[in-house]
């Protein structure tokens, strides 16, 4: 989501102690703060947990935030946290099963002229499920990488906070999960 | 396989998340009470802001119910699954991850191109506008999002996108028009066009100074227009239009 053109003065008024104009900014940001979780804790419970107690604590640590800057990835860092806290606590090593439907909409076939084979939607089907295989068997770090970056479509600054790290970190590391995970894939037969 | 073609497939990979629970009420309900007596504000106020957050709580379940109900499929512990469509509450702005280029304004489109930017009267003005200038000359596309006559076009959320440059489309067709793609010609407002169905199509044409070119990048992968504009604009509109549709929408272009 785009930053709202109100952010800043919906920030302004919670750092006022506003109550409902931070409801209004959890309402914002609370599917991407989500999905961050998710990807992180790799449990939908752990993570809806996770998000509340994060935005519980951003509150208490707003007057600390810088004024005019934007809010989400500061909140994506406590959310981040938050999610890896509870990982850790858990002790568990849960692992994000990715998975292609094989299902193909039916609305693919509409286009299709009735000559045209059915091949190249049964092809990318396969493209993507060797993608997400390749992306299964990576060591945690690379996937969380390519998750936040590809998948979730965090900037690299918003990833450098969720990670913890610096931007230049980010791409590197990136850089080095995407090449791993191309050797991973294997060469593109499609 | 580039590292780029790598990094656009993953994007365009259509995750399907699990729903986002709507937590707000739930913060603002914990702050409330965890929040000393003296800072609270008067019973009115707080009164109203409760009306405020529990509008808002109504609003979102409101927005999430449809994604709910759509193919968003929660597989269980520790597991996402990926659809080969969409939920139909998109996730990302329109024409992201369609490697479109520079979201723009038109103003900066038309400031930024050497041939006059038209916009389809038939629609108005365009829901987001990109600048592509990673082929070495700039393409600019119109993003429209679904409405009545233009519905989504698979998995991308995207109604019609109309894509113009400097180039021709002849006479390269034949080589975007791959064995499985069936191609008609027509004419529209007098310049020779190309109705393009069947297998998604890559984009092949010549550019006024250069050699010829073949875009691969998969767009939408549904119909396509072409139209070998007299004034060396090559249009291109790509969406699960019908011909007719995507004819009086080339056709309005002013």
């Amino acid at each position: 989501m785009r930053r709202p053109d109100n952010e800043p003065e919906l920030v302004e008024r919670a750092r006022a102690r506003d109550l409902a104009a931070y409801g209004e900014l959890v309402r914002i940001h609370q599917e991407i703060a989500f999905r961050t979780a998710v990807l992180i804790c790799g449990d939908p419970h752990e993570a809806e947990e996770a998000v509340q107690e994060a935005f519980v604590k951003a509150y208490a640590a707003l007057p600390r935030f810088k004024a005019g800057r934007p809010l989400r990835p500061w909140l994506l860092a406590i959310v981040a946290n938050e999610a890896r806290n509870r990982r850790r606590a858990a002790g568990r090593r849960t692992r994000l099963a990715l998975q292609v439907a094989e299902q193909i909409p039916a609305g693919d076939q509409v286009h299709a002229p009735p000559e045209a084979e059915p091949e190249p939607a049964a092809l990318a089907t396969e493209r993507r499920a060797a993608l997400v295989a390749a992306l299964e068997r990576l060591p945690e770090r690379d996937r969380t990488v390519i998750a936040l970056r590809c998948l979730l479509d965090l900037s690299e600054a918003e990833t450098a906070a969720a990670l913890g790290v610096r931007r230049g970190t980010v791409k590197s590391r990136l850089s080095r999960a995407l090449d791993r995970l191309r050797e991973e894939v294997g060469p593109d037969v499609a | 396989m580039s590292p780029e073609r790598l990094e656009r497939e993953l994007r365009a990979l259509p995750v399907a998340w699990p729903p986002a629970p709507d937590v707000a009420e739930a913060v603002v309900e914990r702050l409330h009470v965890e929040q000393p007596r003296a800072a609270r504000r008067s019973p009115r106020r707080a009164w109203r802001a409760a009306l405020t957050a529990l509008a808002a709580a109504v609003a979102l379940t409101a927005a999430i119910e449809p994604a709910r109900s759509a193919v968003l499929d929660w597989l269980g512990f520790g597991a996402v699954s990926i659809e080969r469509r969409e939920p139909d509450a998109p996730a990302r702005p329109l024409g992201a991850g369609l490697d479109l280029g520079d979201p723009v304004s038109l103003e900066q489109a038309r400031a930024a191109v050497p041939f006059p930017v038209q916009v389809p009267a038939a629609l108005g003005a365009p829901d987001r506008v990109f600048l592509d200038t990673a082929l070495g000359h700039p393409i600019v596309w119109l993003a429209y999002r679904p409405r009545p006559g233009l519905p989504r076009a698979g998995e991308t959320g995207v109604g019609l996108l109309v894509g113009q440059l400097e180039g021709r489309a002849e006479p390269l067709i034949e080589k975007t028009a791959g064995a499985g793609t069936a191609l008609t010609r027509l004419r529209v407002d007098g310049d020779p066009a190309m109705w393009l169905t069947g297998d998604p199509h890559g984009f092949a044409y010549v550019p006024p100074t250069g050699e010829a070119r073949f875009d691969d990048r998969e767009r939408l992968a549904a119909d396509v227009l072409l139209v070998d504009r007299a004034d060396g604009v090559l249009l291109r509109l790509e969406g699960d239009m019908d011909r007719a549709t995507a004819t009086r929408v080339a056709a309005s272009l002013r």
